[in-house]
């Protein structure tokens, strides 16, 4: 089928202004916040109803055409980028919320509601949807299901996929099934669990029943200095340790610092190395010693100063600060790249010490801003895109970053999710067979590999291939070398 | 026959004779259902369990796994067995990073024995499902069995952050990893938790812990209806307190728990606060003002040893190991303003049919289990067909549906289970639908 009839087609079933053709606005859509890799899809649909994507998707179907699902394309890993073109299936005009239950403890959400509106939203009775995501201000509850979603509170309450309770999804062949209903236990297979953090290659989310936690009683943020990075995050460890459950627990270093003091009147010491945010909620009761106990923990390890946010207004401008942080880096860099890796509690001292080294090493400085109490670095590589030696530094800084993280036991993504970036780092972490069942998985829901392709999987080794090798029957034990030939951490 | 001998043969070269039995006296303590296996065999290394599935799958022998045996009752019987694997000898603790809060341990590890090791850390996997020191973390993730603190704590399923399975054909394959926090990949582990091993085989698991908290008391209260304890959970709900269990019992429960009861039609509610001691006296004292107010006949406050014996008990209270013939054990999850109303229609419906009906039910989370006897031919249609939000029953009674109505995504589920188990062979025909 060619383009414009295609376009025709789509136009009649989602309105003629909710089909973007023009070339210039299609490069909008060619990337997300990941901006390294750059594909144009050849159209874009902005469907408002369930029935409309599920026709948008039959007719992709039929023409052979992949599909891109995209919430508000704040990604980091190309998650939206359509590798192969299609049809990009924005979820921007699918934005309502459509019902709060509060005496079941579950709001019904269209995919396109921005993270932050919900929370605003559902604030008023009295509730918060709890993954809060640094871009929440923009993101998408789409986006957050697709990608599993983390952000600072997860560490007490969980990612995106502990606040799932049902998921109306267009599958690849164009049928629309609900996996739940806000009940807590279905039968049969977990299918939202298995969909949500699937990243977009097993189908579209066109509404969601999420969970609502009731807003806690109290309160209490702290902001520690110390006066460098193993201090801290030997206190991060230690707090861990101790089971003192913090509702969040966050690290900036000196840069990080550096870089949001001036944006936010902090008037931290700059000579601070490192600073520790900490949260603690609950009932009043019990909360204030819980307090003093942290705050003892940060001084037997050396902070210079703890400093108690007493209002909610400091409590707001103190977490304003952590989750500006990315944008305050542009003060310091014209770019940045931000990695995602996560390591046991226990490996944080020795994993950033490593991220020190590096820096030095490829001679480019390197902020920290991150989930301490999850074990979840973002080490930000600052650069200059521009100047082309800078940029190869900083990607080989990154995979640095990332074999110390598999090294020290932990992972290569935390909460941004696989998508392209990372997706040749993979055979790091997976054994062919561990990657063939995930692949195997995978066209259990879409056989035709049309749903967001290219993400994930390996470029060297493709969903279609694992899976085919799987039902071979050959395990790579049988192919003696076959998983050390495979590519691995080439990335550009 | 000779084709039993075949495999029995080659499994005897896998694991050595005394892992292995194949006489049919030996074998009928290990029937599912009825359906007796002609081998049962005990693999003591994960290599050797995927080498027994590898044998398993090249003489296409139809297989269920066994971790404590104490779930067996639940789902259809098994439309094939000729070999039951059990994890008994899968029971180590493999890895524990006390200060990272992570465990990794062997599927066949029993969840009293995971408790006895995390004890001396001063930690736990706040799970509390029915007959713990038999009950394998294998077969209670198989089942995705939960108990009264899921509302604190959650489920498994937020527990688990990594898992090794042995597929059908003997393969190894992993997914998540030894961090809390992880999107490296697809989520394997919500796959094959609940899927009752017709996916694959959980070789081992991989958890997040949790500190035991420094303080637990529980208040004990009892209402003269059902109406008046669920008033209570309403205002509950609606409060800022964080209860780690809020179990409602009727009367037959709590007489099962405490041997004298309350009048029927009454009920109690179980509530426990768990944290630091201040939060958990506040606890105590809201809920007994909470309790009060809506007319609670007597509060009683529990704590210490006491206190986990309770819970062990109202733990057990759901457990399936020991149906009489003429008992059955249903579970529902309805939505939480629903469970005051599923809990009346079952106890209506047993009493229509002269039977007890014995429930528990996590009351803020909308699980309920019933457990009823005597029951009666003309009751087994009506389980089904009257109340909703069945989840499954389990019972010997053949004519007793053993799933609640076919979840939607059916045709998803029936290609999942083609893709990773073509042949067939893992748990045949137990799963929903005959899946």
């Amino acid at each position: 089928m060619d383009r414009v009839k295609l376009a025709e087609e789509l136009r009649r079933v989602v309105g003629a202004r909710a089909v973007v053709d023009d070339a210039a606005a299609l490069m909008t859509y060619e990337a997300d916040g990941c901006v390294m890799d750059l594909h144009a899809p050849n159209l874009v649909v902005l469907p408002s109803t369930t029935e409309q994507v599920a026709e948008v998707v039959r007719i992709a179907n039929r023409a052979g055409m992949p599909i891109v699902p995209r919430g508000a394309g704040t990604g980091l890993a190309g998650g939206a980028t359509p590798m192969q073109g299609g049809i990009v299936i924005s979820t921007t005009r699918m934005d309502q919320v459509l019902e709060v239950d509060p005496r079941n403890r579950r709001a019904r959400v269209q995919p396109g509601v921005i993270n932050w509106e919900l929370s605003q939203h559902l604030g008023s009775y009295g509730y918060q949807f709890v993954p809060d995501p640094s871009s929440q201000k923009a993101c998408t509850i789409g986006g957050n299901i697709a990608n599993n979603s983390g952000g600072p509170h997860c560490l007490k309450y969980g990612t995106t996929t502990d606040h799932v309770l049902g998921l109306r999804v267009v599958l690849p062949d164009g049928s629309v099934i609900w996996t739940g209903d806000g009940r807590a236990d279905s039968i049969g297979y977990d299918l939202q669990g298995v969909l949500t953090g699937s990243e977009g290659m097993c189908g579209v989310i066109t509404e969601a029943w999420v969970r609502l936690t009731r807003l806690p009683e109290a309160l209490r943020v702290v902001l520690a200095l110390f006066p460098d990075i193993p201090s801290a995050s030997q206190t991060v460890s230690t707090v861990i340790a101790r089971g003192l459950l913090p509702a969040a627990l966050e690290m900036m270093d000196q840069l990080a610092i550096k870089a949001v003091n001036g944006m936010y009147r902090l008037g931290l010491p700059e000579s601070a190395g490192a600073a520790l945010l900490i949260e603690l909620d609950g009932v009043q009761d019990g909360l204030d010693d819980l307090l003093a106990e942290v705050t003892k923990t940060c001084r037997d390890h050396g902070a210079m100063e703890v400093r108690p946010a007493k209002t909610a207004a400091e409590q707001a401008q103190v977490w304003a600060a952590r989750k500006n942080a990315f944008g305050a880096m542009g003060r310091l860099a014209p770019s940045y790249y931000l990695v995602d890796t996560v390591v046991p509690r226990t490996r944080l001292p020795a994993t950033l010490a490593r991220v020190g080294e590096v820096a030095r090493e490829f001679g480019l400085p390197i902020a920290n801003v991150f989930h301490a109490g999850d074990g979840n670095l973002h080490p930000l590589i600052l650069f200059d895109r521009r100047d082309k030696g800078q940029l190869e530094r900083a990607l080989r800084a990154a995979t640095e970053v990332l074999h110390e993280s598999i090294a020290q036991g932990g992972v290569i993504s935390g909460e941004h999710g696989i998508g392209v970036e990372k997706r040749d780092y993979m055979t790091l972490l997976f054994s062919t067979d561990d990657l063939a069942a995930m692949a195997g998985l995978k066209q259990c829901f879409d056989p035709r590999e049309l749903f967001n392709p290219g993400k994930v999987f390996p470029a060297g080794r493709g969903c279609g291939e694992l899976a085919a090798l799987r039902r071979s029957g050959l395990s790579v034990s049988d192919l003696g070398g076959a998983q050390a030939a495979m590519p691995s951490g080439v990335w550009l | 026959m000779s084709e039993q001998i075949g495999l029995a043969s080659a499994l005897a070269a896998v694991v050595g004779p005394e892992a292995l039995l194949t006489e049919p006296h030996d074998c009928a303590a290990y029937a599912i259902q009825q359906i007796q296996p002609i081998c049962v065999v005990a693999p003591g290394s994960q290599d050797e369990l995927a080498a027994v599935m590898r044998v398993a799958h090249a003489h296409r022998a139809a297989v269920a796994p066994w971790g404590g045996g104490t779930q067996q009752q639940i789902g259809n019987p098994p439309s094939r067995l000729d070999l039951v694997v059990r994890t008994e000898r899968l029971s180590q603790v493999l890895v524990h990073e006390p200060d990272d809060l992570t465990i990794s341990v062997a599927a066949g590890i029993t969840i009293g024995a995971l408790r006895a090791h995390l004890d001396q850390h001063g930690q736990m996997l706040p799970l509390d499902p029915p007959l713990p020191a038999r009950a394998t973390i294998g077969g209670l993730l198989a089942t995705a069995m939960d108990g009264p603190r899921r509302l604190g704590y959650g489920t498994l399923r937020e527990l688990l952050i990594g898992v090794t399975v042995v597929e059908a054909d003997g393969r190894i394959s992993r997914g998540g990893g030894m961090v809390v926090k992880n999107v490296s990949g697809f989520d394997m582990m919500k796959l094959y938790r609940g899927s009752l091993g017709t996916l694959a085989i959980i070789a081992s698991a991989n958890f997040k812990l949790q500190p035991i908290p420094r303080a637990a008391a529980t208040l004990l209260c009892q209402f003269a209806s059902a109406g008046a304890a669920f008033a209570a959970i309403e205002e509950l709900h609606s409060t800022q307190l964080t209860p780690t269990a809020a179990e409602y019992l009727n009367a037959a429960a709590l007489a099962s728990l405490r041997g004298a009861g309350l009048a029927p039609g009454a009920g109690a509610l179980a509530l426990r606060s768990e944290g630091s001691p201040p939060a958990v006296e506040r606890h105590m004292a809201d809920l007994r003002a909470l309790a009060a107010r809506h007319g609670a006949t007597a509060i009683e406050p529990i704590d210490g040893a006491p206190e986990s014996a309770l819970w062990a008990r109202v733990a057990d209270l759901p457990q399936v190991a020991a149906l009489a013939a003429d008992e059955a054990l249903i579970k529902l999850a309805v939505l939480p303003e629903d469970t005051a109303r599923a809990i009346a229609q079952i106890e209506d419906l047993a009493a229509r049919h002269g039977s007890r009906a014995t429930i528990s039910a996590r009351a803020l989370n909308g699980v309920v289990y019933a457990r009823l006897q005597p029951i009666a031919p003309a009751l087994r249609p009506a389980l089904s067909r009257e109340l909703a939000g069945v989840q499954w029953i389990a019972s010997a009674a053949p004519d007793i549906p053993s799933w609640g109505a076919p979840p939607p995504g059916l045709e998803l589920m029936r290609r999942l289970k083609a893709e990773f188990d073509p042949a067939g062979l893992l748990n045949p025909g137990r799963f929903v639908e005959g899946i």
